[in-house]
């Protein structure tokens, strides 16, 4: 077992940090803000940590910098984009990311261009990865709660009702690009601190896919999801060796199949599983009898009508 | 009686579409309002406008002194001015219970997003607050048992009470009901009609968008008729249904039949 862990080490840091860049995502998917953005803050995380770390400043606060830090540079960049929706945000944030990566290429010593920084005087252990993305998962899953966890599965689903039920819906969207910006670039630092090493091609298109593969895949709905796509994404190819390069293209398969047939990935799986399992113990228990509960007065499913008292107006 | 809302020369113009024409009433506190009208004739509109989801062209919206007609909705909702759509629009993946609750969160996202988030201390109050109004609210459309069922999985009918108890749970000062009974039956629509009358003897100001003229004649204080964007009669619900020129606009040859259906 022990030398087992010794010799997947780099899978259990990778699987920490891949959560907290799937994290990212969820926030923002789960939301209904379709970004790409996560990706675009984890590289500026990993490259402002590397040059930090060069001058000396400690993990601790070289990751307070870049948390606050991305989380106003993600709040600025969301009031002009908050208006955007859906497929446009999608590519203005790719774009975004696509910028970071042309910059990286010639950002001189500060990115090393090209090939990228390595030798990065840093190091963390296994287990603070796990504490930081432990941390996150608090953080995000306290979103789920009460009044602000209603209100964003509002925002996804109904926009205008959102503003109805009192939801400042710009408001909220800023706020959870800022939080998204957050955690991408914590997942950037993470990876710095662990790898000590950050090129261009860190966090390029590959990154993209994988992070969404993780959020949509593991399930937006919940935080539980990012875990489970971090888990996925990271074991997988491990345990199906086969699949060697052709990952990107299973990853695009996996996550067709996810929207298209089970939109609560594997967690919304995993729950109507349980669910059933709970309904099927209850029923064994109370002698199978029982009725489904009846609601008090079941009216046959009436469509509603075209609602037209009279023929023949037109206004 | 006291002025609630004061509505001012209201213009919604859509290009050449004069959906709200020049619209000017004021609204006093504790009655129940009809407004009818022909498909098309601008009601929705209205609403929207009210509420402001819509954008006004031109005029002025006074709310218990307050005028607002710059206001966001969401500002507007929190002010104490709730609405339903004339569509059915819950969460379908969250319980009843949560579609309701949904409603009280109006009041209480006053606190600000990071409060909400993790100041967990802050939020209880609200969260049982909001709860109890919940409740309340779903033992008024007796919906009482159906709480932890998935409301996209209900009969439409029941589906649309949901709805009448979210914006009763906002505990709103004013509420626009946007053809809350299409495609109940009788029974039913009679239900929702006891529970209006009731909110109004708790003085609750209401508006009920609504084809059935039974209905508007047994639970209404007061009706607004409009046609193509503008008020073309107003009164004694009564009256306004025998009127002629009402009949002919709305009602055509089919009034008497429509008006005992
Ligand atoms: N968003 C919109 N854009 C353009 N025209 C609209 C819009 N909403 C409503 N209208 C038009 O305004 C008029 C009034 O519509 P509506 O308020 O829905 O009527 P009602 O609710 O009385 O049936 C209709 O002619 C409709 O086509
Ligand atoms: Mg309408």
């Amino acid at each position: 077992m022990n030398a087992w862990y010794s010799a997947h080490v780099v899978l259990f840091q990778t699987t920490a940090i891949y959560a907290v860049l799937a994290l990212s995502f969820q926030v923002v998917l789960r939301s209904g803000v379709f970004s790409f953005a996560s990706v675009g803050f984890f590289g500026i995380g990993a490259y402002v940590s590397a040059n930090l770390a060069k001058h000396g400043v400690s993990g601790v606060l070289s990751m307070i910098i870049v948390f606050v830090g991305s989380a106003i540079f993600g709040y600025a960049l969301s009031l002009p984009l908050v208006r955007l929706r859906g497929l446009y945000l999608g590519m203005v944030t790719f774009a975004f990311d696509q910028i970071l990566i042309v910059v990286a290429n010639n950002g001189g010593t500060y990115t090393g261009g090209p090939v990228g920084l390595f030798g990065i005087p840093f190091d963390v252990s296994t287990l603070e990865l796990f504490i930081v993305a432990a941390i996150c998962l608090l953080l995000v899953s306290q979103l789920e709660r009460r009044s602000i966890g209603r209100s964003i599965s509002v925002l996804r689903v109904d926009e205008q009702l959102a503003r109805s039920m009192g939801v400042e819906v710009n408001r909220q969207r800023n706020f959870i690009f800022a939080l998204s910006a957050a955690l991408g670039g914590l997942a950037g630092v993470l990876n710095t601190f662990n790898f000590s090493t950050i090129a261009p091609g860190g966090f390029g298109f590959d990154l993209i896919v994988a992070g969404l593969t993780m959020a949509v895949v593991g399930g937006i709905g919940s935080w539980l999801g990012a875990v489970i796509g971090a888990l996925i994404v990271v074991w997988f190819p491990q345990v199906f060796t086969f699949v060697g390069s052709y990952k990107a293209i299973v990853y695009g398969v996996l996550v067709i199949l996810v929207v298209a047939y089970e939109p609560g990935g594997v967690l919304g799986l995993l729950q109507r599983g349980v669910r059933a399992i709970a309904a099927l113990i209850e029923k064994r228990s109370s002698g199978g009898a029982e009725v489904p509960v009846e609601e008090k007065k079941v009216v046959p499913s009436v469509p509603p009508p075209a609602t037209t008292p009279q023929k023949g107006v037109t206004a | 009686m006291s002025v609630l809302l004061e509505v001012a020369d209201v213009n919604v113009h859509f290009g050449g579409v004069r959906a709200v024409d020049g619209i000017d009433f004021d609204l006093e506190t504790g009655c129940l309002y009809g407004l009818v009208g022909p498909n098309g004739s601008g009601k929705s509109t209205l609403l929207g406008a009210l509420s402001r989801m819509t954008n006004l062209t031109s005029g002025r919206l006074v709310f218990a002194g307050e005028e607002y007609q710059t206001y966001s909705p969401a500002k507007t909702a929190r002010m104490g001015i709730g609405r339903t759509f004339q569509a059915v629009r819950l969460i379908p993946g969250l319980s009843v219970l949560e579609n309701v609750m949904l409603g009280g969160d109006a009041r209480t996202a006053g606190v600000g997003i990071f409060a909400n988030w993790l100041l967990p201390w802050r939020t209880r109050n609200c969260e049982r607050s909001c709860r109890e109004g919940a409740m309340e609210a779903i033992e008024r459309l007796e919906l009482t048992g159906l709480e932890k069922r998935t409301a996209g999985m209900l009969p439409y009918g029941t589906q649309r009470r949901v709805e009448i108890a979210r914006a009763l749970a906002a505990k709103p000062d004013l509420l626009l009901f946007d053809e809350p009974t299409a495609g109940m039956n009788r029974e039913e629509r009679d239900e929702v009609g006891e529970v209006m009358r009731s909110l109004r003897g708790q003085g609750l100001t209401q508006v009920l968008v609504e084809h059935d003229m039974q209905m508007i004649t047994e639970v209404c204080d007061y009706v607004f008729v409009m046609n193509f964007g503008k008020v073309i009669a107003q009164g004694d619900p009564e009256a306004v249904v025998a009127d002629p020129l009402v009949q002919e606009a709305y009602l055509g040859k089919r009034g008497s039949k429509n008006a005992t259906a």
